[in-house]
């Protein structure tokens, strides 16, 4: 897409829509972007005790946040919705897993 | 995703918890040739408020230690008069039997050496609070007896709307959060039993899942019901505990006052005469909280060693078991230092206050066919005895009404736009995530609609959540979980309109700090000794109005309704709120 073509040249300090509403409207047409960034969750599962094929804190978790890895079929928390209710900790059969409070809670 | 699961029962009960499971179990008992079906957006096994168990019975009518009478006027007084007494009597009347059926599960309560209940008081007037100190496995037992009576059910399926057929409620759509499969369900009656709407205000953390409620119970019942012209009461007496600062969790009052742990301000002095959660204890303890005598501290290091010991091993085991490594991480020692109190974020819950999907003491809500009890439900202060008993209740109603009544016929209409409502965010896998329109929402909540109110806030506020229909059209997912949370951000803008709106109606102040109103600070009982009540009208607006307190059954003096009014140690007044 030639930006030339399809709105005026952005010029520091001047405006590059005709009016705000214009611009506001751009901007709610425009493409979501989303960036991934890795970071410290609650459920950490200690993968050399979680056996594969087991799925019981998948079951007993009250906001579905774990899931079971496809390749070594073992458990991890797949979205960042934990209740550190212990919950998943409480029915591991093997002690794999360990729920810290969330850092902003901690 | 195409495909849909289509299932026909004679009894639908949504949501497996607490008063679901009692539903379920209930109705299965009586119904022993016909079907219950239980959804449930979790697994039974870990769901609801008591998922991890609870600590005891805060609302217990045992003979010998109260009347139902006595019950009623306490309950009437804590919420300044504006109850429907016949509900609160029906609780409080068929309670004790079903603490008698919980035992017959399992189900283990305190017993003196003498072999009574036994009983420790906590709320202003009387008696009723009966530990379960080994309540932790509670949600096990249930989970046993609903397997054992034959109730079928269904993991992980999300009801999202109830189907109506001429007026009469007749099964629900919904999906697998995990499948994403459509779900649909014909029913001759349906038991909504969801909880509290739980995500609604922001915990002061700024963690999203950091609430006082399972976040489970993202107000979808509330919203279900609304959307099938179902009353709604009491909207405006939002829920609102004195928690453990940052962790968010009760402390609880209810376990470490009977042995002796109190509320203290910054001074260490006590200022309130009774730790009962009602809307006037909680202005009292906002009041010191905001105050120069600030912040506010649950005090247990005058205890003996032992006694610290036997809290913390209720308080580490049972409801919120987190709250020992919470508290260990920060190196707070119950014996040794004070423990700080906070205020929750704001919710509707009817368990501890008196928001919910009116009802009368049937359980009957007024669509036909449509019964709901537990945290959802209007009865005030209920708790999670409350819960066990309408889920009875409401069980032994519908039962009685699906005998005459026939199976409804599918809408199929309905399914379809429901179909497209909820299944929409998949089209726009690069849309809005879901959990930043929530927040977005809960953090709007927060500003406008926390108490103190005022009527300019909480107009900019209902402002913003209209607004946030556009919003919700913006939501993208790229997997059936997402599709769960977006479905959720939806009750959640249902249940901060209805919040906007209800405050916004009731022009004065009423249960403390639940609906303190700045601009209408005192109390009116000429004109709004009523319910604020809503419903869906015909043209799809949201409709208040105001409805009658039903004549009492138990009378109370004007001196025993203001009973409530003076919770505050007498040495320790304070300013009024600004």
């Amino acid at each position: 897409m030639n930006p030339e073509t399809t709105t005026k040249k952005v010029v520091a300090g001047k405006l590059k829509f005709e009016t705000e509403r214009a611009a506001a409207e751009a901007a709610r047409l425009a493409p979501h972007r989303q960036t991934t960034k890795v970071f410290d969750v609650p459920v950490v599962v200690d993968e050399g005790k979680c056996i594969s094929g087991c799925h019981v804190c998948v079951e007993s978790c009250p906001v579905d946040c774990l899931a079971i890895q496809p390749e070594h079929r073992k458990a991890f928390m797949k979205f960042d919705d934990c209740w550190y209710c212990l919950a998943c900790e409480v029915d591991c059969p093997t002690n794999a897993i360990t729920v810290k409070i969330p850092f902003l809670v901690r | 995703m195409e495909s849909t699961l289509e299932l026909v029962t004679d009894v639908l009960v949504i949501g497996g918890g607490t008063a679901g499971s009692v539903a379920a179990i209930k109705a299965k008992e009586r119904l022993p040739d016909g079907t219950v079906l239980l959804l449930e957006k979790a697994n039974v096994k870990r769901s609801g408020a008591i998922a991890l168990g609870m600590d005891g019975v805060n609302n217990a009518v045992i003979p010998g230690h109260a009347t139902p009478e006595q019950y009623v006027k306490e309950i009437t007084m804590a919420n300044d008069g504006i109850v429907n007494q016949r509900a609160i009597l029906a609780y409080a009347q068929q309670s004790f039997s079903m603490i008698q059926e919980l035992e017959s599960w399992g189900v283990k309560f305190q017993k003196t050496a003498t072999g009574e209940y036994d009983i420790k008081r906590v709320h202003h007037k009387g008696s009723y609070v009966l530990p379960m100190p080994e309540g932790y496995d509670i949600k096990k037992l249930l989970t046993r007896a609903i397997r054992r009576v034959g109730v079928k059910t269904e993991n992980r399926v999300m009801a999202t709307r109830i189907l109506l057929d001429e007026g009469r409620a007749a099964g629900i759509v919904g999906f697998n959060v995990r499948t994403g499969e459509l779900v649909v369900v014909r029913a001759k009656t349906v038991i909504l039993c969801c909880g509290a709407a739980g995500r609604l205000g922001l915990p002061a953390s700024g963690y999203l899942m950091g609430t006082y409620e399972n976040p489970s119970n993202a107000g979808d019942g509330y919203s279900m019901a609304y959307h099938a012209g179902a009353e709604l009461t009491n909207i405006e007496c939002f829920q609102i505990n004195p928690l453990l600062k940052d962790y968010n969790g009760p402390a609880c009052a209810y376990v470490s006052g009977p042995f002796g742990g109190y509320t203290v301000n910054a001074k260490g002095h006590r200022f309130m005469l009774s730790d009962y959660w009602s809307g006037q204890m909680m202005l009292e303890f906002y009041k010191e909280l905001t105050g120069p005598n600030g912040p506010v501290f649950l005090k247990m290091n005058h205890l003996a060693p032992e006694t610290v010991s036997e809290i913390e091993r209720i308080l580490h085991t049972t409801e919120r078991p987190s709250r020992g490594r919470f508290h260990a991480g920060r190196g707070t020692e119950y014996g040794e230092k004070l423990v700080e109190m906070a205020v929750s974020e704001i919710g509707l819950c009817s368990g501890h206050s008196a928001s919910g999907v009116w009802i009368n003491e049937r359980g009957e809500t007024t669509v036909p066919g449509l019964y709901t009890a537990g945290d959802m439900a209007s009865v005030p202060h209920s708790y999670m005895l409350g819960a066990f008993t309408y889920g009875k209740i409401c069980a032994a109603n519908a039962i009685e009404y699906i005998g005459q009544a026939g199976t409804p016929g599918l809408d199929d209409g309905a399914v379809q736009a429901e179909r497209q409502r909820i299944m929409a965010p998949l089209d726009r896998p690069t849309g809005i995530p879901p959990h930043l329109l929530e927040y977005k929402l809960r953090r709007q909540v927060n500003d406008y609609l926390q108490p103190p109110k005022s009527a300019n806030r909480m107009k900019v506020g209902l402002e913003y959540f209209l607004r946030a229909h556009e919003e919700l059209e913006q939501l993208g997912a790229t997997d059936p979980h997402d599709l769960m949370r977006a479905a959720e951000c939806a009750f959640i803008r249902d249940c901060a309109e209805m919040a906007a709106r209800a405050s916004l109606f009731r022009e004065e102040s009423r249960w403390g700090l639940y609906h303190y109103r700045q601009d209408y600070p005192e109390m009116d009982d000429v004109n709004w000794f009523v319910h604020v009540n809503l419903r869906r009208n015909e043209t799809g607006e949201m409709q208040l109005f105001k409805r009658p307190v039903e004549p009492y059954v138990v009378t109370l003096d004007e001196e025993e309704l203001r009973g409530y009014h003076r919770l505050r140690v007498a040495s320790t007044a304070v300013e009024a709120v600004n």
